[in-house]
């Protein structure tokens, strides 16, 4: 093992050290918050602020260890209302990278994340939607009227390579539902690491350069035929959406 | 158009309003006709054993709008929350078969 790869693994640790003890801020601003004279939307757009702000701090120490090196594309300039923000999964940080530098972004989260003591009040103040929620769309189409927009991860889990792309139909279900336009992210880390059955120490003998990529606004009725029953609605707007991420995909890799 | 959350909070019964055969294998085959036409399944996939969830690919949202087809053409009452919580085809058909 060269002296660099060593140093990226210490990195790595320190990293890991660091979101554990960073995890706790959130969860001491919401106690803060919960008794702060303030209304529940006003006290959820602070905390999702200071979770934001956590991420992109997060990134930016991961970048000073020489762990990555990251480039920001195509970020959308006006403010962002009632989108479905949609992201490929391939490493453990993606949603560093959305949660940082995508405005008011309510997450799905495990319930389990919602019933522990320690993430119980960020979670639920910061108006995340609990993964087992039986009325899981009909919060998230609320959510999305409101002008929230709607992190969801189409493959559902981080993927075993770049082009598998194996997504499910949740994000096409809610774009559809909700007449809510999509915004693509592109995220890509050369070389992979932080994969599915990949350990933390598990890293490529370079630095990782993750390129973050904000596609082109997606607007339903101007990619399918939306006439059509909504079952194959969705089947069409998936497969549409894969597609565009295959693409996309496949011309960076080309350079 | 009512969307598929619109129908969650319809009440549990929905009014239906053609009319078909009471037949266990007459309902499978326009069970089998609905689900060729909208969810892009071959006919040889639908039968009595598939499970719509493992076997055809199909969500709980699809479910609902798997329903609304089925009112169109069943002249019966058909207990929403039962056919949500079937497994198979031959579930489904089922229970329209006894209503």
């Amino acid at each position: 093992m060269s002296l660099k790869q060593g140093w990226r693994i210490t990195a790595a640790a320190i990293s890991y050290v660091m979101f554990g003890l960073g995890g706790l801020l959130p969860g001491v601003y919401a106690i803060v918050l919960s008794l702060a004279p303030m209304d529940a939307a006003r006290k959820q757009k602070k905390l999702r602020s200071v979770i934001g702000g956590l991420c992109r701090f997060y990134l930016w120490a991961m970048r000073l260890l020489g762990l990555i090196a990251y480039s920001i594309e195509g970020m959308p300039t006006g403010k962002l209302r009632g989108h479905v923000v949609i992201a490929n999964h391939s490493m453990l940080i993606d949603a560093l990278f959305v949660l940082g530098y995508v405005d008011d972004v309510c997450c799905v989260v495990k319930a389990s994340l919602a019933r522990n003591p320690f993430t119980r009040v960020p979670v639920r103040l910061a108006g995340y939607i609990e993964n087992d929620d039986p009325r899981l769309l009909d919060v998230a189409r609320q959510k999305l009227s409101l002008g929230e927009n709607i992190l969801i991860f189409p493959e559902g889990t981080r993927n075993s390579s770049d082009l598998e792309l194996t997504f499910k139909r949740g994000a096409a279900n809610l774009a559809i539902i909700s007449e809510a336009p999509i915004l693509p992210v592109l995220l890509l880390c050369v070389p992979r690491a932080l994969g599915k059955d990949q350990s933390w120490y598990q890293l490529p003998p370079q630095r990782l350069r993750v390129s973050m990529r904000f596609l082109p606004e997606v607007r339903v009725p101007e990619v399918i035929d939306i006439s059509l029953p909504r079952p194959l609605q969705y089947r069409f707007l998936t497969r549409y959406l894969r597609e565009l991420y295959h693409s996309a995909i496949s011309h960076v890799q080309r350079g | 158009m009512c969307s598929a959350v619109d129908i969650l909070a319809y009440p549990s019964f929905l009014i239906l309003e053609n009319s078909v055969s009471d037949s266990k294998e007459e309902i499978i085959s326009h069970i089998r006709t609905v689900m060729v036409d909208y969810f892009e399944l071959d006919a040889s996939q639908i039968t009595a054993d598939s499970n719509l969830y493992e076997d055809l690919d199909i969500d709980s949202i699809d479910t609902i709008d798997l329903i609304i087809e089925l009112k169109k053409h069943v002249d019966k009452e058909i207990d929403e929350m039962a056919l949500l919580e079937c497994k198979t085809i031959g579930d489904v058909a089922e229970i329209i078969a006894k209503m």
